[in-house]
This record gives C-alpha cells, structure tokens and sequence, in this order.
C-alpha cells in the first residue's frame, strides 16, 4: 500500500455510487498526472464500494483505485457521510465583514437548521453554495467536489430557495415551472403537475404570480426547488408567510422529503420552535461566525432543564452562586432572573446558601430551555 | 446551454411587452407605408417594394432600433430584474453557460426577429405590388446582408449595457438613452464634415448602408422613373464587416468578464 500521506484528494463513495458522478469528480479534480501502471498511485485518494469493476472497466486511462469501502476520518464523522464541508470560508463586501471563517459539515439525510439574526451570514452562505456569490476565502467543498467545474455538478443535484422566491410576476405558477423545467432539461412535464400537487399549488389555474400570496409564493418556491428531485435542498426562510395550517403541511412535506426520499436539507428561519420540531442538526451564526454546532441530540443534552431564580438581590446572588456553590453554568437575563443549568438536584442547598448569604429568593421555577432560550444564551454568550 | 435558451425563449414569448413589440414590429412598416400614402396622395395598393425603400425604408432599420432595445433588454436583463436567473445559476449551469446562452437569445431575438420584421415587408409588397423599378433588387439584398453586422454591433453594446446594469428597465433607460448622445453626436459630426464618420457609430453605419445619394430620372415607356444609385464600395462592406464584429466582440467579452465575478444578490 502506498503511503496515504501524500493523496491531495479524497473522494469517498458508496457501493452505490453513479459512475457517472465518479468520473465528474474525477475530472473536477483535475488530475493532470497520469499513472504508469496499475499499481502507481496519482495524487488522489479514491474510495469505492461495489463499483471498482464497472470503473475498471470503463477506464480509457489508467489510475489506481483504492478499495476501501468507508473511511472514517474522525471519531463522530463518517466522510461518505458528508456531503458539504465549509472550511474557514470568509466574505467580505467592501468593508463589511460578511462570513469570518466559517467551518461547518453537513451530513447526507440531516436537516440542518441554520439560525442567526438578520444579517448574520446565513444568507450569503446559502448563496456561496448556491454559486451566486463568490467567497473571499476559505474553501467550499460540496459532493467531493471543490473546484467550480465540481461544485457545479454538485448543484445538479442541489436546489435552493433563497431569500424570497423569484418568480415571473405575470407568469401563472405552471408556466414558472415550464420555465424551470426547460432550464433543468427535464423531459417528463408530468413532473410540473406533481411537484404542483405536492406544494398543495394544483389549482391555481391561470392566476398570475402576481396576483399570490406570500404563502402561495411560498409554496411556488418549493415547488421550483423541488422540480428537479433534488437531493439536497437549501431553503432559506421556506415557512414565512404561511398560515398555521400551511406551517405544519410544509413542516410535515419536509420530513416526508427527509424520510422518504433521503433528502438533505439546509433551512433557515426565524420560527425556532418550527426547526425545533424539524431538524437533526443545528448552526448557530452570528455576526458572520459559528457561535455553535450541535446535534439535535446534543442539544437536548444542552438544554434540558434549568431552575430560573429570582431573589431581591440577583446580583448578589450571583456572586453566592459562584463562590459559595461553585457553580458555573448560569446566566442573567435580561429581565434579571437567573437561570441555573447546572446542580438541578440541589436546589435546596441552592436555596439554602442564598438565603444565608443574605439574599431572598422570591422566586424559584424548574424549566427547560427550548431551542431559542438556547439560541439567545449561546448568542449573548457571543 | 440548449436548455437554457428554450428556457430564455419560453419566457420571452411569454412576455407582454415582447409581444406587443413584435407587433409593432410587424405593424410598423405597413403603418408607415400608408403614412406615406396618404401624404403622397398614393393609395396603398400603388406602392412598390422598392418605392418603398427609397421613401421609407431607409429609416426604418433606426426605428427597429427601439425594438432591438427591447428584446436585448429582456433577454440579457429580464431574467436578472426578476431574479430569476439565480435559478439557472443555482441549478449547476456554469456562468459562462449563463452568459453566453443570454447573448445568443440576445441575437436570435435582437437580430433574427428584428431583421425578419424589416425583411417581410418587402416580400408583401413585392407580392402584392410588385417590386418596382427604382433600386435593384440585387443591391438592395447586398444592402440588406451588410445591414446585419451593424446591427450585430449594436445588438452587442445593448447587451453589454444590459448585462453591466443588470436589469431590463436599467438597460432599457440606459441604451435609448445612449442612442439619443449617439444620433445627437452623428449628426454634429456630419455638420463638420471633416472626417469619415461611418464607422464611429453603430447607428451611422447602419444609416450610411441604407441611404442612398445619387439619383437619376430618366423616361421610360412615357413614364418618368427615379434610379437610384444603390452600388455598394467594397470598402464599406469589408470596413463595416470587420469594424461591426471586432466591437460586438469587445462588448460581449467585457459582459462576460463582468457577469463571470460578480456577486447575483
């Protein structure tokens, strides 16, 4: 076996690879040297399953192909997993600081919710992996791929919906199809009356875009990203506009997508407790940095529960908490309650240490954080 | 790029102002011929093709000018205005994909459909009336031909300003208006008279093939005709030729080196 050290690239594929998309990343990354034999390696590092022989066969030139059939690259993730991967990407417009090295990893079927205040950076990230922005730096990784020839193969397999749904105003929703049906060369039109039928869209007839709703727009957004069977969809605010109704058809859409066809997605929003209910991972950004990535099991560790106190001296009681319970994990709000994250199962001694240190508690509750209490702790945390 | 220029056509066919502007495309020339007629005191059945041309057709390729405009803008800008472009750049189309399948419907449209609006009139008329006897019909053709490259020139600078602009209504406002600076600045020129200003221009190239100087009158069979002289300098085909795609050229390229860094937002 040669040594592993001196592979540039590496590709990782499952048994079921296309070998189509094998040799577009073959070629994306632009392999210049060509080998002498079978057992001389080029500067990449190809992993296969069952598809070795079909590429064997199908080679006009001559590369090795390392067989092994995953690789696992750290302890918690496994590479053929990984479908996306951000490293230290940074975007600047003029001045302004829009992404500062930003690193992320997207699993194949998670769902990802990427959560920030406006202008935090989530949109120009969706737009770096859509191609319509360009990084300032760092490097975008998508499908294996990292060069633009590469990473616009990824797309094929990719939708977005950002910021707003664009649409032609005086087109009806089918025709706004039609349009993205040519563009992707989809030969079935079929497809435009399911994707219709699926964003609940079926029955507009021949009302113009314009004359819609924002929950109709909405959903004709989805309908344009779900035109091409995507594999991984990038949404950027998917449920805004829609009513109560709307939110839990499209929520429950999603994980019908996610389950059943094994779709990854990436969404946006500003309703956490929608993406609480919905994803298996989550990107905290802010000010163009990751404040946090966490599982959605991770963050049900992280949140759990919490006491909230209020006492007639919270700063006081601070400090007691601190120094005389060595507790760390807590914070002020901003209405000044304290909550306590830590030593839940000694609250009378909590109690108890604040009362003798001088302070009142006039108010103690058990809760639990959901995943904005998190977002906001995680935010001031900054 | 063949899925994207169905993709820009469909649209374009499907919009409002591009059809009300191949209709006025196609009404324009029938609109001016009666025009005349009346003017003239000619009926509409004793215009020929080529009366045609030599009373009004001259003119008529500046005023096709503003449907050129239309069509660049819409095909280069229109999908831009709306955003919807960020869909074919999203959907894996390289940029250089994007941009050129643009400029081809660009041309299809610009060119192809204005040319074909310019050209149809005279096979109605010379159906219908007859050709005439004013022009040749042979160097009206050769006339025509060469007509295609200033147009080209100037269907690029549309697109290049569309494309720097981003939009349909921007390109629109910005390309009538410098066709305005343009016609302004041609017709100081010609009051100067000092240098040849054929090829400054796209438009008073355009001008120069279609107009023409000399004219004879001569009896024939009992009836005065009007000859015009219609021949056309090899200087002027060649020099029109090379000097129209060597800009086209310059301004499609420097779209491109725009269009491939820049940010869509």
């Amino acid at each position: 076996m040669a040594d592993k050290k001196k592979f540039k690239t590496t590709f990782v594929y499952d048994g079921d690879a296309d070998i189509g998309d094998i040799f577009a990343d073959i070629f994306a990354s632009k392999i210049k040297e060509k080998s002498q034999g079978i057992n001389q390696f080029v500067p990449c590092d190809f992993y296969f399953g069952k598809t070795l022989n079909d590429l064997r066969n199908s080679l006009s030139f001559r590369f090795i192909v390392l067989l092994v059939k995953k690789k696992s690259i750290s302890g918690e993730w496994n590479m053929s997993e990984i479908i996306v991967d951000v490293k230290n990407l940074t975007k600047q417009y003029g001045k302004q600081l829009a992404l500062d090295n930003v690193s992320f990893r997207i699993r194949k079927g998670s769902i990802v919710g990427l959560i920030g205040p406006n202008g935090a950076g989530k949109t120009t990230i969706m737009k770096i992996m859509a191609g319509l922005a360009f990084p300032t730096g760092g490097e975008l990784e998508m499908y294996g791929a990292t060069d633009e020839k590469g990473l616009n193969h990824a797309r094929t397999r990719m939708s977005f919906m950002i910021e707003t749904p664009y649409e032609k105003e005086r087109m009806t929703a089918r025709e706004n199809l039609e349009k993205q049906r040519l563009q992707k060369g989809i030969p079935d039109k079929k497809r435009i009356d399911e994707v219709l039928e699926i964003v609940n869209l079926q029955d507009t007839g021949k009302k113009i875009v314009k004359n819609f709703s924002l929950g109709m727009r909405q959903r004709l957004g989805l309908a344009n990203a779900l035109m091409g069977k995507p594999e991984f969809m990038v949404l950027d605010e998917p449920i805004n506009g829609l009513d109560p109704e709307g939110i839990v058809e499209i929520r429950e859409l999603f994980r019908k997508l996610n389950k059943e066809e094994d779709i990854t997605m990436v969404i946006s929003s500003h309703i956490l407790s929608e993406l609480s209910l919905l994803c298996t991972d989550y990107i905290f950004i802010n000010h163009g940095q990751i404040k946090g990535i966490f599982t959605a099991d991770e963050l049900r560790a992280e949140c759990s529960e919490y006491y909230q106190i209020d006492t007639d001296n919270n700063e006081k009681a601070s400090v007691i908490l601190t120094k005389t319970m060595g507790i760390e994990k807590f914070d002020v709000q901003e209405t000044g309650q304290i909550r306590i994250y830590e030593k839940l199962d000694d609250i009378h001694n909590i109690s108890k240490a604040l009362y003798e240190g001088g302070v009142i508690p006039v108010e103690i509750s058990r809760n639990e954080v959901n995943l904005e209490d998190y977002y906001m702790r995680k935010v001031q945390e900054g | 790029m063949h899925n994207l220029i169905k993709s820009q056509n469909y649209t374009l066919r499907h919009d409002l102002l591009t059809v009300i502007t191949i209709i006025s495309l196609f009404t324009i020339p029938y609109m001016t011929v009666y025009l005349d007629g009346v003017l003239e005191g000619v009926s509409l059945g004793g215009i020929t093709a080529s009366k045609y041309m030599v009373t009004v057709g001259a003119a008529i390729p500046e005023i096709f000018l503003f449907g050129v405009m239309i069509f660049v803008a819409k095909a280069v800008g229109g999908d831009g205005s709306d955003k919807t472009i960020n869909y074919e750049l999203s959907s894996g189309h390289s940029r250089a994909r994007v941009y050129w399948s643009r400029i081809l419907t660009g041309y299809i449209w610009g060119v192809g459909i204005t040319c074909l609006a310019i050209f149809i009139p005279y096979v109605v008329l010379t159906m219908i009336n007859g050709w005439g006897d004013n022009i040749s019909l042979n160097e009206l053709m050769v006339r025509f031909v060469i007509m295609i490259f200033p147009m080209i020139r100037l269907t690029g600078a549309f697109m290049l300003v569309t494309s720097l602009t981003g939009n349909a209504g921007g390109g629109m406002a910005i390309c009538y208006g410098i066709e305005c600076i343009e016609v302004m600045l041609d017709a100081v020129f010609e009051e100067m008279a000092s240098f040849d200003r054929t090829y400054i221009f796209g438009i008073s190239n355009l001008a120069k093939i279609l107009t023409y100087n000399n004219s004879w009158e001569f009896v024939e069979n009992g009836k005065t005709v009007t000859w015009f002289d219609y021949a056309t300098s090899n200087d002027l085909i060649i020099k029109t030729i090379v000097v129209s795609l060597f800009l086209a050229g310059i301004y499609v390229t420097l779209g491109y080196i725009v269009f491939k860094k820049r940010d869509n937002g």
